[in-house]
């Protein structure tokens, strides 16, 4: 039986014994069903009460739910084996956290201290100590930096080398254009790197591009206030 | 120190935090191994193989999850691997049954008070699941995680979750009175 079935079948209250099986044995199905009897608690436990489903194993459903109501305690106060398998489940559930911790042997610690001491890998302390040092403004200056200094004129001669392997008539133009707007943004970054450093203030990621719009903003402000004064 | 503050110092190499965490869990860790190998010689190698692995690691740990989800979440993949690495072994061992792992040892002096009692039934009962279902009482019933970090953890549904956390119960239950548990 598909899923599908059993699930709209879950949302109409209309199960029969086979769907409960497919729920018993489906993690799927089961949540659902879990989350419709916690919609419409009623029906369906009007349902378990009236159907043919064997009382047993309706019980063992709705353990598997995680549903523990008056209806389960009811059948388990008179069923021997539901009782013992109810009250096998409050033991476990008394004694279970006694598990969780276990004492090792007195030199443990220092035996993970000794092995662990020296063998964390190069990389993993040396990319730790990077993002530490990323973490100063200075660094992060120093970094735009060189990364506007190498960056930019290497991008533009990349492009002018490929676009003009491309004969078309429009190409000189469109790489004149990005090469002009390359080295605009080199310009502008190289600037904008000095005037940092000169104020020794830590980088926000949206400041340089907040900054370039307002230098490219108030250009053409400018320009258009010169035009109609 | 709190423990965010002494994730940080272990994560700049402080060993004196690192000690610290390692006692801190010590406990957890080595009790979290005897669910999964039983055996005291078996659980402080697979606890140290743990501690290893989280110095190892621990960077990578930002704090977006509890830390001892993340802890068990390594743990558990350090578990599965030796799990893995036995069944290998054993398949090369004629001698050795596919399932020794999780027999249990026969009661020792050590388990005749009544909570070391409760313990080893425990332990013989969990033996008798299914991966799956041991591993759900391990993570949810044992060592108490959230329903949405197991899922995290399996990369399941948090439903898929807590109906298997069910079927768990219900086949620890039944393994329990199999075994004639003695509550
Ligand atoms: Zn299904
Ligand atoms: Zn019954």
């Amino acid at each position: 039986m598909h899923c599908q079935t059993v699930q709209s079948n879950i949302k109409l209250n209309q199960l029969t014994e086979i769907h409960m099986e497919h729920i018993r044995n489906c993690d799927t199905c089961m949540s659902c069903w879990v989350d419709q009897l916690g919609s419409v608690p009623d029906q369906v436990t009007a349902f378990i009460k009236n159907t043919s489903l064997d009382p047993c194993q309706a019980l063992q459903t709705r353990l598997i739910g995680g549903i523990d109501d008056d209806l389960l305690q009811e059948h388990a106060d008179h069923c021997k084996p539901c009782g013992e398998l109810v009250a096998a489940l409050d033991w476990a559930d008394n004694n279970l956290t006694a598990l969780r911790e276990d004492i090792p042997d007195p030199n443990f610690v220092a035996t993970v201290i000794a092995v662990t001491s020296g063998s964390r890998p190069w990389w993993s302390t040396m990319m730790k100590k990077l993002s530490q040092l990323a973490m100063r403004p200075r660094f992060a200056l120093e970094a735009s930096f060189v990364m506007s200094i190498v960056l930019f004129p290497f991008v533009g001669d990349l492009i002018e080398h490929r676009l003009t392997n491309i004969p078309t008539d429009t190409t000189p133009f469109i790489t004149n254009q990005i090469q002009q707007k390359v080295q605009q943004a080199g310009i502008l970054s190289f600037q904008w790197t000095q005037l940092q450093i000169g104020h020794m203030q830590p980088v926000q990621v949206e400041s340089p591009w907040k900054w370039y719009q307002s230098m490219t903003h108030s250009e053409t402000k400018g320009d258009s206030d010169e035009r109609n004064p | 120190m709190q423990e965010p503050q002494l994730i940080e110092a272990c994560q700049r190499n402080d060993a004196l935090a690192w000690e610290q965490l390692v006692r801190n869990y010590q406990n957890r860790v080595f009790g979290f191994a005897m669910t999964f190998v039983h055996h005291r010689d078996d659980a402080h190698d697979l606890a140290q193989e743990i501690f290893v692995r989280v110095y190892k690691h621990l960077n990578s740990y930002d704090g977006s999850s509890s830390f001892q989800a993340w802890l068990f979440a390594l743990a558990r993949n350090c578990c599965i691997d030796r799990i893995r690495r036995n069944k290998v072994r054993s398949r090369f061992m004629a001698h050795v049954d596919e399932e020794a792992e999780f027999t249990c040892p026969q009661p020792t002096p050590q388990d005749l008070t009544e909570t070391n009692n409760h313990r080893s039934m425990l332990q013989r009962a969990l033996a008798t699941l299914s991966e799956q279902s041991r591993e759900m009482i391990v993570l949810k019933e044992i060592q108490g995680l959230k329903f949405r970090e197991i899922a995290d953890m399996l990369g399941i549904p948090e439903g898929t979750a807590k109906s298997r956390s069910g079927r768990a119960r219900l086949d620890l239950a039944q393994a329990l009175t199999r075994l004639g548990y003695g509550g």
